[in-house]
């Protein structure tokens, strides 16, 4: 019998009889590779219980400096995006805020609460949470319920809606500032004023999800439009779900002989948005309900989109001709800009509400002359004119914001910035004492009370104390 | 499982990379496909409606792609053989066919130029 | 071909002038500029330059000096800058503090003004400071000083962690409860408290026959949290992240965190092993090859 050891270890018979007695697997080895170490190491791999070599002299190891495998379980699809977008409203650490208001819809047009702090009802903040207002960029998640400050603009903001629709007339309205000036959260509380004086309010989160071609586009039939119903049907149970209590009261009172389900006269408009959840159905049954809530005697309408500069452009879906989709041709967009445009007649009253991004958004530079345009005109002055050498100019952009409002979000005043550092301080998250210097050092820090540089400047401050 | 032109995919699968997975069919005439079936960029296989499947098997199968797209490749590079040209012999020699330089950095065309070049039929 | 000694190549150059080629003018220009007075200077942008009193056609010789008129002493303005400093100079050989009275006019009194030593870059708490600069991967400090926050956001919103008696914190610790609230000291207990004492150097060749010989010294607090930084980042770079976006790197490091305060981390089973080895080696110190290391140098 062939050893199955190498030579060295031959060499050395004293050490060899110690060894324990080879085994019956290892002699079945191949014989002819006898004389090779390496075949003999590769063959007692597989038999380790047989004997080991002594020396085995150097081997070239490579690949050594490879990462055990990870054992934990990887993330479910769709838990890391959960995660993404999970939005906390609340925080067991901090403490509970006593003797603050909660708003309401006299309060919320009231001049004498600006520079208050006032909580969302609970019923507002859930209605609030299923239609997206709330982002997880915002630092909700800090205190212990979802507080907002009332600032000036507001009461400014709600009056202007409340009068219009007192009216029955129509604001068209653009929300501008700069970066992290509190732009959305005066669209959430504008949200909150629709949820409160119980508006039907229809709202779009993020305007780039409409437009950056990441969701399910079809053309509409006997138009040049084209519908996004999964977006759609996304939205109707939204709207369902936050105005259930306003459009329960209304019943459909139009034949819908076209729609391709049965929609009687007895259904209320709730469970006409409820009706179905297919996609291909999605947009006929949405835009029957668009026709049902601008029939006169329905509840005025609260419609918002934020990231406006997303759908003021070319979109990036590709119509089946293989070219570029204008943002305004996407039959949901077209709604909302028709009605920020005026096109559309609310004889309910309404209120149309274009929130403004800049963290996130892209240059339109004709977006960004109509609103200053708009806000000259607002002002009375001279209209600022268009760049006679840009060719880009898109006249669609310019139609939809002739005639708009714009209210110029700026930083917050010194009292306002001292009940929000109050607030801070009252929740245990500002550990510090809040007096006229401290309060007039931060606001200044915060280039003259930019909230988001404010919280920056205050929240984040890791300074040795 | 979605069957598109015989091959199957698995529901998650981008629309684009099971379009772009049949030879002969790239970035240019998937997106043109994915435009005139109205189906989005970032479309996966399991989202789209049935009838769309089988509109795209159906488009697929008028297109020159798979083994006539090889075919074409391959008849192109033997015509060239058959002439005796310079490109013709390269390939078959498995060589840079376009004058670049040979002392280094010919593993792409070790790999490609050959005169059954495109594989064989295989998809995996 | 042309000689190398050709003399007209570099005559060619010269110029030779019989006549000047324009006549000269700065004459009048030297005494114009005699005229303006001497209190002023001919600055560029100067507005107020005295109009020549002469054309260019005269000749220089008809100029008439003008008489010499002393210029009247113009009075000091008021300088309230001067007397405040005078006033600030007594105040303070009198032994008050002389920052008071500049304070006068100011509305919230003066700031405190920064030391010889304080430098901008050293503006934080010593451990945000590291911990920064540790996390900071290609130079990119705005986006490590990003993480630093969202882990304080993190710690201010996870609950109150359970202290196990295992693993006891730094002596004087608050109460968990209070910690979430207070994250930049829940932060510092943690590293602190996993922070090792000693650091184990091993001197090649020391121990003779070319083995290393181990020897334990004390370190600085600075170097222990280093250490305990390094350890923490270890263990949360290698471990999975179930979330995605801008908080996921924190919620990683700051669920860390919480384990090491816990007692459940990984960095505590390295500090245990550290101080082993440290504890071990003690007898090294003594070893004979040190004493003459030591003595050597």
């Amino acid at each position: 019998m062939a050893s199955t050891n190498c030579w060295r270890c031959l060499a050395r018979p004293s050490q060899r009889l110690l060894l324990a007695p080879v085994s019956v697997a290892a002699a079945s080895a191949p014989t002819s590779a006898t004389f090779s170490t390496s075949a003999q190491q590769l063959s007692s791999k597989a038999s380790s219980d047989g004997s080991k070599h002594i020396r085995s002299g150097k081997r070239l190891v490579l690949g050594r400096k490879k990462r055990n495998p990870d054992r934990t379980k990887p993330p479910q699809p769709g838990e890391r995006k959960a995660f993404r977008k999970r939005i906390q409203l609340s925080n067991d650490n901090a403490l509970k805020v006593p003797g603050l208001d909660v708003l309401s819809s006299e309060g919320v047009v009231n001049p004498e609460s600006v520079g208050k702090i006032f909580g969302l009802p609970v019923e507002v903040v859930d209605q609030l949470r299923a239609c997206e207002a709330f982002k997880s960029s915002q630092n909700w998640s800090l205190f212990r319920s979802p507080h907002t400050l009332v600032r000036k603009e507001t009461v400014d903001l709600a009056k202007q809606m409340t009068d219009a629709i007192e009216k029955k007339e129509t604001l068209r309205l653009v929300l501008t500032g700069n970066r992290g000036s509190g732009k959305s959260i005066l669209g959430l509380q504008a949200l909150a004023t629709g949820f409160l004086n119980k508006w039907v309010v229809i709202n779009i989160p993020e305007g780039q999800e409409l437009t950056t071609a990441s969701t399910e586009y079809a053309p509409t039939p006997n138009s040049e439009m084209f519908s996004q119903p999964v977006y759609t049907v996304k939205l109707m149970q939204a709207i369902h779900q936050t105005n259930h209590q306003v459009l329960s009261q209304h019943k459909v009172q139009l034949d819908h002989m076209q729609l391709p389900i049965s929609v009687t006269r007895n259904m209320t408009l709730a469970g006409l948005l409820n009706a179905t959840k297919e996609p291909d159905f999605a947009w006929p049954v949405f835009q029957a309900f668009w026709k049902e809530l601008l029939l006169p005697g329905r509840p005025p309408i609260l419609f918002s989109l934020d990231g406006l500069a997303h759908i003021m452009r070319i979109s990036e879906y590709r119509s089946p001709a293989f070219e570029l989709i204008h943002s305004h041709d996407l039959s949901l967009v077209r709604m909302f800009t028709d009605a920020l445009g005026g096109k559309t007649a609310f004889p309910n009253g309404a209120a149309i509400l274009g929130v403004t991004a800049k963290g996130n958004a892209p240059m339109i530079p004709s977006m960004e002359k109509a609103i200053a345009q708009a806000a000259a005109a607002q002002k009375g002055e001279e209209p600022p004119s268009r760049d006679p050498f840009f060719r880009k100019y898109d006249e669609r952009v310019f139609d939809t914001l002739r005639g708009v409002k714009v209210l110029d979000v700026r930083g917050v005043s010194k009292t306002e910035a001292r009940a929000l550092m109050e607030y801070w301080a009252a929740s245990g998250i500002l550990r510090s004492r809040i007096d006229e210097r401290s309060v007039s050092e931060k606001w200044t820090m915060s280039g003259n009370g930019v909230v988001a540089e404010m919280e920056r400047v205050v929240l984040h401050d890791l300074r040795e104390t | 499982m979605v069957a598109i032109l015989g091959a199957n995919f698995h529901e998650r699968k981008l629309v684009k990379k099971a379009l772009e997975s049949f030879y002969g069919l790239g970035p240019q005439a998937s997106a043109r496909i994915m435009a005139k079936y109205t189906i989005h960029p970032q479309a996966r296989l399991g989202t789209i409606p049935a009838k769309t499947v089988t509109a795209l098997t159906a488009e697929l199968s008028n297109m020159t792609i798979e083994n006539d797209a090889r075919r074409l490749v391959q008849e192109n590079i033997k015509r060239l053989r058959d002439m005796g040209t310079y490109r013709g012999r390269r390939h078959a020699m498995g060589l840079p066919v376009r004058g670049q330089r040979t002392r280094t950095q010919i593993e792409t065309a070790k790999k490609l130029n050959t005169l059954e070049r495109g594989g064989s039929g295989s998809r995996y | 071909m042309a000689s190398k000694i050709n003399p007209w190549r570099s005559l060619r150059c010269l110029a030779v002038r019989t006549r000047p080629s324009r006549a000269h003018q700065h004459v009048p220009t030297v005494t114009a500029r005699a005229v303006v007075p001497l209190g002023m200077r001919g600055f560029a942008d100067t507005i107020s330059t005295p109009p020549p009193t002469n054309d260019g056609d005269l000749p220089p010789s008809e100029i008439i000096p003008q008489p010499y008129e002393p210029r009247p002493i113009e009075p000091f303005a008021d300088n309230f800058m001067n007397e405040e400093a005078i006033a600030a100079l007594e105040q303070a050989a009198a032994g008050q503090d002389a920052l008071d009275l500049i304070a006068e006019g100011l509305k919230y009194g003066m700031p405190k003004p920064p030391s010889k030593q304080d430098q901008l870059q050293n503006r934080h708490h010593p451990v945000i400071h590291q911990i920064t600069r540790m996390l900071m991967r290609d130079g990119k400090l705005s986006k490590a000083e990003k993480h630093v926050s969202l882990i304080l956001n993190y710690l201010r919103t996870s609950p109150p962690p359970k202290i196990s008696p295992a693993r006891p914190l730094l002596p004087g610790a608050p109460p968990p409860e209070q910690l979430p609230l207070n994250p930049l000291l829940y932060l510092t207990l943690a590293i602190d408290s996993v922070a090792p004492i000693v650091r184990v150097r091993s001197l090649k060749g020391m121990a003779g026959g070319g083995s290393a010989l181990d020897v334990p010294e004390p370190i600085d607090a600075r170097a222990r949290r280093r250490q305990a930084i390094i350890w923490i980042l270890d263990i949360v770079n290698k471990k999975r992240s179930m979330g995605s976006g801008r908080k996921q790197f924190a919620a990683r490091f700051g669920q860390e965190i919480v384990s090491v305060v816990e007692g459940r981390s990984a960095a505590w089973d390295r500090r245990q092993l550290l101080h082993k080895t440290g504890t071990a080696s003690r007898a090294n110190l003594a070893h004979p090859a040190l004493v003459g290391f030591k003595r050597k140098f």
